[in-house]
């Protein structure tokens, strides 16, 4: 039986057909988007073969297009707090603490509501008229701290960073948790005998077990900043002023706003080497990492 | 054996009745999904399936925020269905030049019964080449809403000019009241301002001399309007904050007092009706004004922006095109239409007596308002394509913000309309 499992035909037949679902549902969309994006296309009538024209206007005529950039790489850089943040809690959540599932819930409830909830509750708070932001400011005594969060230039990013961040956090707890239960206690237990402190054990032993998980989480972190779209779409759209405009919002707008899907899909496509490449140089640069 | 013939009889009998009693089955998407729009819509419908039981229109309410996405990718798609609701102008367009749209010229043309329920003009955003490709199921134009008791209480007059506008500004801002309720978020609804102010100052014509290639963007009217909308914000007309605050809570504002004027478009009106979130006599105390003039503008007072909103349009691929004509020809009539007037606070583009009685005031007022306009000047969007319409958004968020100069922001739209040429 082990040897027939192993087999390499039994293999391709058992992964056929997921494999099937993977060429359809990813491979294809994905060539298919390469070939859009050097049309000329509305998305309706016949296609007009434009070579690389769409890459052309995306990387020296689209200020639009940078602006989202550097908005999506703030996005991905202040983001990145995420895994030692998260770490840091899973560690905390890990120990005896009380009220520990309170906190759990507390910290897992984001993760578990739907972006489109959470997008409208926030914008909600953020109202500079009725909002609970600005009146706990007027409640707290800081008055001229009042802004209309969602609808500045200089805010609006932020305020919607603040949303992602505490939505995505509980995810990275719950991957750290899984990863800490499966330390045994004995190792903890031997290097407490041998006289190690708890920041020893965090750094030596724990971390290091864990950097296959952290690994993942950054890679995954990256790759999810990289195309991110939902609270951005559902706070702002990129308003005002494409202050918080995104990427993933940039390319929406371009297919389904303004009927440019060839274009849209050029968006789609670099994107896509965009993740393609960072996954592939991160990847290479864990390996020499390796435990 | 005569059993068996029997039940071979009788199940042919019952298959063959069957057969002939199917209805032709059309789709029909439309994104009413809010009340009281979504019972008006399938009111409307179940009695003429009730009424032709040989068609059927299976009615499908998609919600507004992905409507356009959905009808975007099922056109791309080829599954498109037999029949929709859509905006005119630029945004069919695309999809009249792909074939996509049956024309209903020929069909339209020799009914006299059908062409002669409308009102002039209003097919114009569904005429492309001189085809016509829908039938209108709505009549909007964006209008200045004031609050009576307010204005009365501040002992002010309806604004006939900026600078009758720009003193009663002043005035509400002394008594603690939000001159205009703008939802600044919604950048769409700047346009409108901006709009007026451009059509105020220049005249309707000023769009048709760009669209024939005569003049752009760069003249001096689109630079004075900014600076209008400039003036105003610097004035305090708008609610603090304006640029986060939404659709609803300018609205809410509005209804509730503390905001004096609300520009918008006249379906507000329906959403006026709704009994359960307004104050108490709401509507008595609502008026209707014109957008004000400029002093030394061309622009005559009583014009409108507006005009046919979403129509009823059917697609090439429909598999059977008399009874689409039929749906269409009927949900126009004039029974139907007054049933729309009432129970939504719509105008149609229907030629319709309102009953005082059955109506929203509002509705009357905004009937006369129209009837009395000297000319109704279209959406922006029916007159550009979706690149320039969203320059032109861009640029006006820009000056809302105010992170551009309105004679650079203006530069955005020239640079958009250059490309298209």
């Amino acid at each position: 039986m082990n040897g027939k499992i192993l087999n390499k035909k039994w293999f391709t037949l058992f992964l056929l057909p997921a494999l099937t679902l993977y060429l359809i549902f990813v491979l294809l969309p994905i060539v298919w988007a390469s070939i859009y994006s050097l049309q000329d296309w509305d998305g309706i009538g016949a296609m007009n073969f434009i070579c690389l024209q769409n890459y052309f206007k995306l990387f020296t005529d689209d200020p639009i297009f940078w602006q989202a950039l550097v908005n999506t790489l703030v996005l991905m850089g202040i983001s990145l707090v995420l895994i030692p943040a998260g770490l840091i809690m899973a560690i905390w959540l890990n120990t005896k603490i009380m009220l520990k599932s309170f906190f759990k819930t507390v910290i897992f409830l984001p993760l578990v509501m739907p972006s489109v909830v959470l997008g409208i509750l926030w914008a909600q708070i953020y109202n500079p008229i009725s909002g609970l932001l600005n009146s706990a400011l007027v409640a707290f005594g800081l008055p001229h701290l009042q802004r209309a969060w969602l609808g500045e230039p200089e805010t609006a990013l932020l305020a919607i960073l603040v949303v992602v961040l505490w939505q995505s956090i509980g995810f990275y707890v719950i991957v750290y948790l899984a990863g800490l239960q499966n330390i045994p206690e004995e190792m903890i237990e031997a290097a407490k005998i041998d006289g190690a402190t708890d920041s020893v054990i965090t750094l030596q032993i724990i971390i290091p077990l864990l950097s296959n998980l952290i690994k993942f989480t950054l890679i995954f972190n990256i790759i999810t900043s990289l195309k991110y779209f939902d609270l951005v779409f559902i706070m702002t759209r990129g308003q005002p002023d494409h202050a918080s405009e995104v990427v993933a919002t940039h390319m929406y707008n371009q297919a389904f706003d303004l009927y440019n899907y060839g274009y849209a899909s050029a968006i789609a496509f670099t994107l896509f080497m965009a993740c393609v490449f960072l996954s592939f140089v991160l990847n290479r640069v864990f390996r020499r990492y390796e435990y | 054996m005569r059993k068996i013939v029997m039940s071979v009889c009788l199940s042919l009998l019952i298959f063959s009745s069957m057969v002939m009693a199917a209805p032709v089955k059309l789709s029909f998407w439309h994104m009413e999904t809010m009340e009281p729009r979504k019972s008006t819509l399938e009111t409307m419908v179940n009695e003429f399936n009730r009424l032709y039981p040989e068609i059927e229109i299976e009615a499908l309410g998609i919600d507004p925020s992905i409507y356009m996405q959905k009808i975007q990718t099922a056109m791309a798609g080829a599954q498109e269905p037999d029949l929709f609701m859509f905006w005119g102008g630029g945004k069919l367009k695309p999809y009249v030049e792909a074939g996509k749209i049956a024309k209903i010229t020929e069909d339209f043309a020799s009914d006299h019964n059908w062409k002669s329920r409308f009102l002039p003009g209003v097919l114009g955003v569904y005429t492309f080449d001189q085809e016509i490709y829908a039938v209108p199921g709505e009549f909007q134009s964006i209008v200045m809403y004031y609050n009576k008791e307010i204005f009365k209480q501040a002992g002010l007059t309806v604004p006939k000019t900026m600078a009758d506008l720009e003193e009663a500004i002043k005035v509400l801002k002394g008594q603690q009241v939000i001159p205009i309720a703008y939802p600044g978020k919604e950048s769409w609804i700047g346009e409108y301002y901006y709009d007026y102010l451009t059509i105020r100052l220049a005249g309707p014509e000023l769009f048709a001399n760009i669209i024939n290639g005569e003049s752009n963007f760069s003249q001096d009217v689109f630079i004075e309007a900014g600076n209008k909308i400039v003036d105003l914000i610097n004035l305090g007309a708008f609610p603090p904050g304006y640029q986060g605050v939404d659709y609803m809570t300018a609205q809410t504002l509005f209804v509730t007092g503390k905001a004096a004027m609300y520009l918008q478009g006249s379906w507000a009106i329906g959403e006026f009706m709704d009994k359960e979130r307004m104050p108490e006599g709401f509507t008595q105390r609502v008026g209707l004004m014109n957008f004000p003039v400029f002093a030394e503008g061309k622009g005559d007072p009583t014009t409108l922006i507006g005009g046919a909103g979403m129509g009823y349009v059917m697609t090439e691929k429909c598999s059977n095109k008399s009874a689409g004509l039929k749906f269409m020809k009927w949900i126009t009539e004039k029974p139907q239409a007054i049933f729309k007037s009432e129970s939504v606070g719509f105008l149609t583009g229907v030629d319709i007596k309102l009953d005082p009685n059955k109506v929203s005031p509002l509705l009357l007022d905004f009937s006369e308002m129209v009837s009395g306009a000297a000319r109704i000047s279209p959406y922006f969007e029916n007159v550009f394509s979706p690149a320039v319409k969203n320059a032109h958004l861009n640029a006006v968020g820009k000056i809302f913000a105010k992170s551009a100069r309105p004679e650079e922001a203006v530069q955005l739209i020239n640079k958009a309309l250059a490309e298209e040429l």
